[in-house]
């Protein structure tokens, strides 16, 4: 049985793609069928060869030169149009004939004294013999419970080492099939032995699955648990692994913010909103066991991610599971030599999509007035100024300046990859360096990342296993001070007059001086007015695992998250001027000028230790986990400014006035102990049962309060294992589950329950007075927020296999939500954070998946998710109405909440016959609507609109290989949700601001828009802007082809020249095209405000991946 | 078997920064922190943009006065849609800040006498007295009716809805509580930023005439002017620079700022009135000056205006309408406020000047007023007015004798709205006067732009209580009427 290692071709890494994994086995298992094992075994020699167009019999030749291996064979069987064509170095011998009589039809048999009998693998002789041999993956491991079957007439199933025996026809063929897996037909042809490999289904069906506190086999789960491989995720490139979940796990809502380098402002919800208390939304991130951070990772070191979306599968981590769980497990080494894989791309990156600006000066100085005059203000310009723009030659002098196109530029952003793994002796080690540089599309941006990821793993002796996995960060981010929501609008707020810089290089504030504005981006930008962020990060933890005895296993593992992080943040005084006549236009605005430095650091530390137990009796399967965890925070930062520096040339503290110096700093610290526990218990692996709880105490609440029990309770019945199913072939696998149970929230402030006085100082006489007020209610007998999730979930292969699906409905109640209370105002005192109010999300996810091949050369497959959830408030207290949104029982939380938009007034006589509008309108102006009917629009005509949740969201995922061809392509899209939206670049005029060209349709009389109204001025346009209504709600739903990637892969005869055991290149598309009724801007982003925010990128990129 | 391993105590943390409640009013000098921590609310922050509520020049948005480019107090939103109980900046400021600032204030009487005895006692006790006063009366000029609370808010049963009380009660209680403090406080002139016996008295006075309770506001004005603690500043602008400040003998109740630790919260005055064109004053307004009058000049800049006249921008180097500033043509800049030999005020000029919240100035006006409505326009009457007009670099030239009762109240009204600009003042008094709606309704501050139109309504005179008040009080407490 030792021979199994022999037959495994060399180790394929991670870096590989699904393509080549699929055709490099499928030609293996061929081989491993056609080969007859004799008792003898090869020698472990390795020999280097060349054949090109070699006959089969010259080259065996060859190697018996190099060898002490003698072949038998004969003419008839050997015929010379069999050529070879192989390069390899350092093969070994059996390796070596197994490649030499692929798809030749023959066979070989090692005999005594190294002779090999080479023969035809057909025989004629019928009879009875018994077959026997061991299945396992490709990875080595045995697979037990395979169903092995020759035909109807006989079949078996492999015993917990793989192996099976059986005895049927010596000419019949054998089926191997397991759930997860491909099913393999082998031809006997007499052999006697015959091992085989079975390849694993698809990453979504994994045999493992990486779960709290430990892993399971994927058809042991009770819970509702989805993965993601590394090897997924990184079809698509991205520098943030965060986003490149998006679309990949059913239940997972990724919304990037942002386009901005080292800030993409990545938004995960898995199954919804559930509270709107500061304990927050966000999942618990578990890297490598414990609590870590996600964005630092490289994506590349990434092995596989699971989500934990129901109780029964996140009360492991009790309070701090209630918003779901995100697991990571990082690369590990694997034993059997070294490899090495290099990852180099690169990118362009522009803008998916930019509003479109009138900047043709003459038109711009029109609208301009036209605007003015309609809000009762005084036109900026004179005709005889439109002229000079309208007729002139200059155009230095007198420019149509398109300012958005100072702002972005194609970014070209690199990727660098360097991965080192292996193992022998018992020791395994994987090594991952990445470099990352993106400079962003919007200039003045831009961010440097370099990752470090080490695991190690030694088995120290029989019983005692031990490890490390460290991930190191050093993050380098470059971006102007104020941010990119302020420098997009500061540009959309310059007029086309004049260009940033003067030809003689001063900078430019306004054409002329009573044109409204913002700052000169360029020219902060150019002065190099920007934030200097350095972050290191280190996330770390140590593992001990000692087997006790068969079965129980002692689990100790300790860990540290450093993170530090410091800023600079200089603005230098810089002086603009007026373009019509280069006067003195005062200082570029860039803040208060002076420098502000800041330092930051974070500690965490944690360790737990458990116990796990594993044991089968007969039909029974018994697991159990328990264990202690202790956490521990502590975070401090530290501050300084000082004023305005008579230079910009230092920017250092120490060269700026002492003169009004101020500096800041405090730190402040949590921590949390807990035991927990799992067990789980099937009958046959038929009928499965879980439960896992959590006992958890924490800083945060009062002493008697502080403990609370999270719990869950999970079963799951394998319907396909039962009798009646069997004979329902072309359903492989059927289980249906459910699960229910409560997990908790406690992260809300850090001494929320802690009355403290306000520090309120006074300046009386002539110095200032240390003063303090008690100013904050609390409420002593605090407690967690708790959230109890219902789940019923469905888990189908079929059809051979072939086809995967899993569908789950779940019904998730959060309660007793820590906000604050609603004290009346009179009170005078900040409210006291309670524990009040519920939110109710009930949804629905699936995932389906088929895959194939139709031939050796083709391989496809095609996935799909979807997702949708309602959200419900059901408990609140008394309504509260924000500026645009509500929170009210029995409606979504957050609710729009608004003023209903009805048209365009026409005339003054419309206007005379509507309901009174709150404000007073002119023809051109927007109508609203007089909800109810009172005659008059007033607040209490606002009324709820759909839309601030997602109706759903879906994603495809295509993926097909082709000879040495791979092909993949995501469709991502999200369909239902509003976007509450304002100001620059889709208001005109806002400081000055750029119309739009959709304004060219606006309302006028002699174009009585019904759609647009008048242009106006949208400083405070009272008859537009000052009530929200649903003038302002646009239609965010968006599909977008959000990913296509084409590969190719060398052949091996071709990378082998080089040494290289494979080389890929491939080109990669991001945010290919997007169909959305949204105006102007991506629609995909977080919440609602400002229109403008740092808009997502396309790109597209080239790269290559060699492994050696 | 684990838990007992751990050491204990790591789950009891406790903010290493703030002190904790359990460990104040211990001593003689927590009472010192607790009263400075009570004027502290006099930066309360809630006008828009980050400027603060007793930034007085924000009311003078709300007015015939002034237009405010960018909506500081609120101003341009509430004259241009209206106000209703949803309205933000000062219409929920006021009252969401007062009731905090009472809170401190009720806290603190509720404690004083742990640690404090005797003449201490009653000074500081005085001073929370008049601060209570103070908010309260806030609190009855603009919404009228409003709950009266009084008990330490530690104690307070707030899950029982409270009802408002009328705005007589309202006012009556803060007279009882100005006569506690006018009782406790020393009579001193105002001076360090403590309210002293006489700012008490001051504000008894604007009680009393909001009462329309002439003879008593008149007699008690009467008591602070032959009390000789103030005299007219004989530099009227002084009043408004922090050079000049801390000096000056008019003063009676400001918000004390001091740089470079309290500055205002928004950018400097200098940058929001004048930069930002925050505050611009209206054609109807420059057109109220009687010929010559040098206020008008110490409070605007006029076109052509030069460095010598105090413009501080060198681009345009001489004031232009609509030449930069934010300046919109057919407005007036403001001059008042902004520190003399400024050049270019920007983002790195800081501004610390106090702001005004009593003059003595006003407490003889307000004594002219009340008097001519009490007794008629009698020599004390014209007495009071003209040494205001008569200032030393004003000069205007006294009254003419004779004017009738209501000749008289013309002048007094118009003398208020020349003397105080930017001051906060007017709005209150177009209301006291029951003219607001006659004044402003339909009121087109640019005549330039002339379909720009104000908005004033007869139910202003009692602002609505916010509406997040009213859904967590239902059902005990009403809306105002008409909202």
């Amino acid at each position: 049985m030792k021979k199994k290692a022999c037959f495994i071709s060399p180790p394929l890494q991670k870096g590989w793609f699904k393509t080549l994994l699929l055709m490099k086995l499928t030609a293996f298992i061929i081989l491993v069928t056609a080969l007859q094992v004799s008792a003898k075994t090869f020698s472990q020699d390795k020999l280097d060869v060349d054949f090109k167009k070699t006959k089969l019999a010259a080259a065996l030749k060859e190697v018996e030169k190099k060898t002490d291996y003698r072949f038998v064979f004969s003419n008839l069987v050997l015929l010379d149009k069999m050529k070879v064509t192989l390069k390899a170095k350092g093969i070994k011998v059996e390796d070596l004939l197994i490649r030499l009589l692929d798809n030749t039809g023959l066979s070989y048999s090692l005999m005594d004294n190294n002779l090999v009998v080479i023969k035809k693998a057909e025989e004629t002789i019928y009879a009875d013999i018994t077959v026997r041999g061991k299945v396992t993956d490709n990875k080595g491991e045995p697979l037990a419970g395979v169903s092995v079957a020759a035909g109807d007439k006989s079949g078996t199933t492999t015993n917990e080492n793989g192996e099976y025996a059986i005895t049927v026809d010596e000419n019949a063929t054998l089926s191997f099939s397991y759930v997860g897996y491909t099913s393999q037909q082998v031809a006997i042809s007499k052999r006697s032995q015959i091992n085989i490999i079975l390849i694993q289904l698809s990453n979504d069906l994994t045999d493992v699955v990486v779960v709290g506190y430990s892993s399971q086999v994927r058809r042991k789960l009770t819970s509702a648990v989805a993965t993601v491989s590394g090897e997924e995720l990184n079809k698509r490139v991205a520098t943030n692994p965060a986003a490149l979940l998006q679309g990949q796990l059913p239940g997972l809502q990724v919304i990037q913010g942002s386009g901005e380098p080292g800030n993409e402002g990545v938004n995960l919800r898995i199954r919804g909103t559930a509270t709107f208390s500061g304990a927050g939304n966000d999942p618990l991130i578990i890297v490598d066991g414990l609590p870590g951070n996600l964005t630092v990772l490289n994506p590349n070191d990434i092995e596989s991610i699971s989500i934990l979306k129901d109780a029964a599968s996140a009360a492991i981590y009790g309070s701090r599971g209630a918003n779901g769980v995100i697991v990571i497990k990082t690369k590990k080494g694997k034993s059997g030599g070294f490899s090495l894989q290099y990852n180099y791309n690169i990118g362009i990156a522009n803008p998916t999509s930019l509003p479109e600006t009138i900047h043709n000066s003459a038109e711009f100085m029109e609208l301009s007035n036209e605007a003015n005059l309609n809000s009762g203000r005084q036109p900026l310009y004179t005709q005889a100024q439109i002229d000079l723009y309208k007729n002139a030659t200059d155009r230095v002098k007198y420019p149509n300046h398109d300012w958005l196109e100072d702002l972005f530029n194609p970014a070209h952003v690199q990727n660098h990859y360097l991965n080192l793994s292996g193992g022998k002796d018992n020791t395994n080690y994987n090594l991952g360096i990445g470099y990352t540089d993106q400079p962003g599309t919007m200039i003045g941006f831009s961010y440097k990342k370099y990752t470090m990821d080490l695991g190690l793993s030694s088995k120290v002796n029989k019983r005692v296993t031990i490890g490390t996995n460290v991930q190191l960060r050093y993050g380098s981010r470059l971006n102007p001070p104020q941010g990119a929501g302020d420098m997009f609008l500061s540009t959309l707020a310059q007029s086309p007059l004049y260009p940033p810089r003067a030809p003689d290089g001063r900078w430019i504030k306004r054409a002329y001086s009573n044109e409204f504005g913002n700052k000169n981006t360029v020219a902060i930008v150019g002065e190099d007015v920007k934030t200097r962020t350095d972050d290191y990060y280190l996330q770390g933890n140590l593992s001990m695992d000692v087997e006790i005895i068969k079965g129980l296993t002692w689990e100790t593992k300790a860990g540290a998250n450093f993170g530090t992080s410091k800023f600079n943040d200089f603005r230098p005084v810089v002086q603009t001027y007026f373009y019509n006549d280069m006067s003195s236009a005062g200082l570029l605005d860039v803040g208060t000028p002076g420098l502000t430095v800041g330092r930051s650091d974070n500690i965490y530390t944690v360790y737990y230790s458990q116990l796990n137990f594993r044991r089968s009796f007969g039909d029974h399967t018994v697991s159990a986990i328990g264990g202690f965890q202790q956490e521990h925070n502590k975070g401090s930062n530290l501050n300084a400014w000082r004023a305005q520096f008579t230079t910009n040339l230092l920017r250092e503290l120490d060269a700026g006035p002492s003169a009004g110096m101020t500096n800041g700093g405090t730190s402040s610290e949590w921590a949390i102990r807990s035991v927990y526990g799992t067990a789980n218990y099937d009958f046959q692996d038929k009928y499965l049962f879980g439960t896992s709880l959590r006992y958890d105490g924490t800083s945060r609440l009062p002493k008697d309060t502080r403990w609370g029990l999270f719990y869950s309770f999970s079963t799951a019945w394998r319907i396909s294992k039962e009798s009646f199913m069997q004979d329902v072939s072309w359903i492989n696998d059927l289980k249906i589950r459910g699960s229910w149970g409560e997990l908790g929230n406690q992260n809300i402030g850090t001494y929320p329950y802690q009355a403290t006085l306000s520090n309120r100082d006074y300046a009386f006489g002539g110095s200032v007075a240390p003063g303090y007020s008690a100013s904050t209610l609390v409420d002593p007998e605090l407690t967690w927020e708790t959230t109890r999730v219902f789940d019923i979930g469905i888990d189908v292969t079929a059809l051979n296999n072939k086809f995967s699906f899993t569908a789950d409905w779940f019904n998730k109640y959060t309660f007793d939500i820590l906000r604050g209370s609603q004290v009346p105002l009179w009170l005078g005192l900040n409210a006291p954070v309670i524990n009040d109010g519920a939110v109710r999300n009930k949804g629905f996810e699936f995932a389906a998946q088929y895959r194939d091949n139709i031939s050796r050369d083709f391989s496809y497959s095609i996935g799909a998710n979807f997702q949708t959830y309602k959200n419900s408030l059901e408990k609140f207290g008394k309504k509260e109405i924000g500026g645009n949104t509500i929170r009210e029982e029995g409606h979504p939380l957050d609710e729009y909440y608004l003023y209903v938009w009805d048209g365009i007034f026409q005339s003054q006589a419309e206007i005379d016959k509507s309901p009174k509008q709150p404000v007073t309108p002119t023809p051109g102006d927007l109508k609203i609507k007089d909800v109810n009917g009172d005659g008059v629009v007033s607040d209490q005509d606002r009324t709820y609109v759909k839309g601030k949740y997602p109706s759903y969201q879906y994603a495809v995922n295509l993926g097909a290989n082709w000879k040495n061809f791979d092909f993949s392509a995501q469709l991502y899209g999200s369909q239902g949700q509003k976007i509450y939206v304002r100001g620059w670049g889709i208001e005109p005029f806002r400081q000055g601001s750029v119309p739009t060209t959709d304004w060219r349709n606006r309302w006028t009389p002699a174009n009585p828009s019904t759609t647009m109204p008048k242009i106006y001025v949208a400083d405070g346009y009272a008859p537009v802007q000052n009530y929200a209504s649903t003038y302002f709600l646009k239609d965010g739903s968006f599909m977008r082809l959000k990913n296509i990637q084409l590969g190719y892969t060398l052949p091996v005869k071709v990378v082998g020249k080089i040494g290289a055991r494979s080389l890929r290149v491939y080109f990669a598309a991001d945010n290919v095209f997007t169909i959305s009724k949204y105006p102007g801007l991506d629609p995909e982003r977080v919440g609602d405000g400002n229109y403008v925010t740092y808009p997502q990128v396309r790109t597209l990129t080239f790269g290559a991946t060699v492994q050696f | 078997m684990f838990l007992a391993s751990c050491k204990k105590g790591l789950l009891d943390v406790s903010p290493p920064d703030r002190l904790s409640t359990t460990v104040f009013w211990k001593s003689e000098a927590d009472a010192d922190l607790a009263l400075t921590g009570l004027y502290n609310f006099l930066y309360a922050t809630g006008g828009n943009w980050a400027c603060q509520q007793y930034e007085v020049m924000g009311w003078d948005n709300y007015t015939d006065d002034f237009f405010g480019k960018h909506d500081y107090g609120g101003g341009y939103n509430a004259t241009s849609s209206g106000i209703t109980p949803n309205t933000g900046a000062y219409v929920f400021s006021y009252y969401n800040n007062n009731y905090r600032a009472i809170a401190a204030i009720n806290s603190f009487l509720a404690n004083a006498d742990k640690v404090l005895t005797g003449d201490k006692l009653t000074k500081y006790k005085g001073e929370a007295y008049f601060l209570r006063a103070f908010n309260y009366f806030w609190l009855a000029l603009l919404y009228g009716n409003v709950p009266i609370v009084k008990e330490d808010p530690f104690k307070a049963d707030f899950k029982t809805p409270m009802a408002k009380s009328t705005r007589d009660e309202v006012l009556a209680f803060v007279k009882q509580d100005l006569d506690a403090a006018i009782a406790a406080l020393p009579d001193d002139a105002y001076a360090s930023g403590h309210a002293v016996k006489t700012t008490a008295q001051g504000y008894k006075v604007r009680t009393l005439l909001f009462e329309k309770k002439y003879a008593e506001a008149a007699a008690l004005a009467k008591q602070i002017i032959d009390g000789n603690k103030y005299s007219l500043n004989p530099d009227y602008a002084a009043n408004f620079y922090k050079a000049g400040q801390n000096a000056s003998k008019e003063i009676m109740f400001s918000v004390k700022f001091l740089l470079p630790n309290i500055e205002h919260t928004d950018a400097a005055l200098n940058v929001t009135m004048q930069t930002w064109g925050g505050y611009q004053g209206t054609q109807n307004l420059i057109d109220e000056y009687e010929p010559n009058d040098p206020r008008k000049t110490m409070t605007f800049f006029f076109p052509g205006d030069g460095p010598d006249k105090g413009w501080p921008f060198s681009n345009p180097a001489v004031a232009t309408p609509g030449g930069g500033q934010d300046w919109i043509v057919g407005y007036y800049l403001p001059k008042k406020w902004l520190v003399p030999g400024l050049k270019n005020p920007d983002y790195g000029v800081k501004g610390d000047n106090d702001y005004v919240l009593l003059r003595y100035a006003d407490i003889k006006l307000m004594y002219a007023e009340a008097q001519n409505e009490a007794a008629g326009p009698d020599a004390s009457v014209y007495t009071q007015i003209n040494e205001v007009r008569a200032r030393p670099g004003v000069n205007m030239p006294a009254l003419p004798a004779g004017l009738s009762k209501d000749e008289m109240r013309q002048r007094i009204r118009h003398e208020r709205r020349v003397e105080f600009p930017l001051e906060g003042i007017r709005y209150f008094d177009l209301r006291r006067w029951g003219i607001a709606t006659q004044k402003l309704s339909g009121f087109a501050p640019n005549p330039l732009a002339p379909t720009f139109k104000i908005k004033y309504e007869d139910k202003y005179e009692y602002w609505p209580i916010p509406q997040t008040e009213i859904d967590r009080n239902a059902p005990a407490l009403i809306q105002n009427n008409g909202y």
